[in-house]
């Protein structure tokens, strides 16, 4: 193997090296030489690879942004992909307050036909949102949210549960007559409002956490 | 930053735009793949093979009831060439002096 050939193969992954030595030694083919193997299973593969050695020096700085711009665009495309889309906020809060309004009417058998059926449909659409993202793709979720996008979920939720339990209680000791549907109408709107603020948010910490992201 | 290793496996287009996808995800579905980046299946089927050869990327198949479902994802090495790729293209940057886009 001559020599710059033997260069531009020694930064070449063992694994490569390996698999190709295997295969030669199969198919009888050796260099002059000893050891040393120039073809790999696939040839476009290793063509590609070497020539990859040295086409760095002729890549242009703008096409470089350019790659790096259509890596973020892709990298967005997936996130975007599995994010929490719209609508569900919009079910959440309709399901909140159908509940609200049951617990108001004091009717044993409204609150025994409302909730179960309010529950289903939050559990079914809940179910099918995440398991038809997770068909779809599995982000790396622990990699990419990290402590902050964990952080930024729990927040959230406590933020709607105690909102909406906590103006419940006090409209009640207010004296209010429909203290559970003005409580989740209340939490039903931070919902609507902080839903998409979420999803921005859990958007933009993934994207600063992505793989070959500047830091 | 990662170390900086230029790789034309991975800088031609379509496969930049399959690997970039692919490192934000632990697993992609090939339907995904093929809609995200707007390739034939043949065309994306050609494109994961060469990654795949180049050890870049494993590909599962299983079957969800009687349909089968194929997805991919990046290997140790293709994360790792990824990342130094993507290194690399930031040093021409640098060194132009140019904005990031």
């Amino acid at each position: 193997m001559g020599a710059q050939a033997r260069l531009l193969l020694s930064g070449a992954p063992a694994r490569l090296v390996a698999s190709a030595t295997t295969l030669e030694r199969r198919r009888g083919k050796y260099l002059p030489g000893r050891k040393v193997h120039v073809s790999f299973p696939g040839g476009k593969v290793l063509a590609e690879w070497v020539m990859g050695s040295v086409m760095n020096e002729y890549v242009r700085p703008d096409e470089a942004a350019e790659s790096l711009a259509e890596v973020r665009r892709r990298q967005q495309q997936l996130i975007d992909a599995v994010l929490i889309p719209g609508w569900y906020w919009w079910v959440v809060a309709a399901a909140m307050i159908a509940i609200g309004l049951a617990v108001d009417t004091r009717r044993p058998v409204v609150l025994a036909i409302v909730i179960p059926i309010a529950v289903a449909i939050l559990a079914a659409l809940t179910g099918a949102m995440i398991f038809g993202a997770y068909r779809r793709a599995r982000v790396r979720s622990r990699e990419l949210l990290g402590a902050r996008g964990a952080a930024s979920i729990v927040g959230f939720v406590w933020l709607v549960v105690g909102l909406t339990l906590g103006s419940g209680f006090a409209l009640r000791a207010a004296g209010s007559s429909a203290p559970a549907t003005i409580a989740t109408v209340i939490g039903g709107a931070a919902l609507l409002i902080g839903g998409p603020v979420l999803g921005r948010r859990l958007r933009q910490i993934m994207l600063a956490n992505r793989a070959g992201a500047s830091r | 930053m990662s170390r900086a290793r230029f790789d034309e496996l991975i800088h031609a287009p379509t496969r930049l735009a399959i690997v970039s996808l692919l490192a934000a995800a632990d697993w992609a579905d090939f339907k995904l793949i093929r809609d995200e980046v707007g390739l034939s299946d043949s065309a994306l089927s050609k494109q994961l093979t060469t990654l795949e050869e180049a050890g870049y990327v494993e590909i599962r198949k299983a079957f969800i009831g009687k349909r089968p479902r194929t997805s991919a994802r990046l290997s140790k090495a293709g994360r790792a060439a990824f990342e130094m790729h993507v290194a690399a293209l930031q040093q021409i940057i640098d060194r132009s002096g140019a904005p990031l886009r």
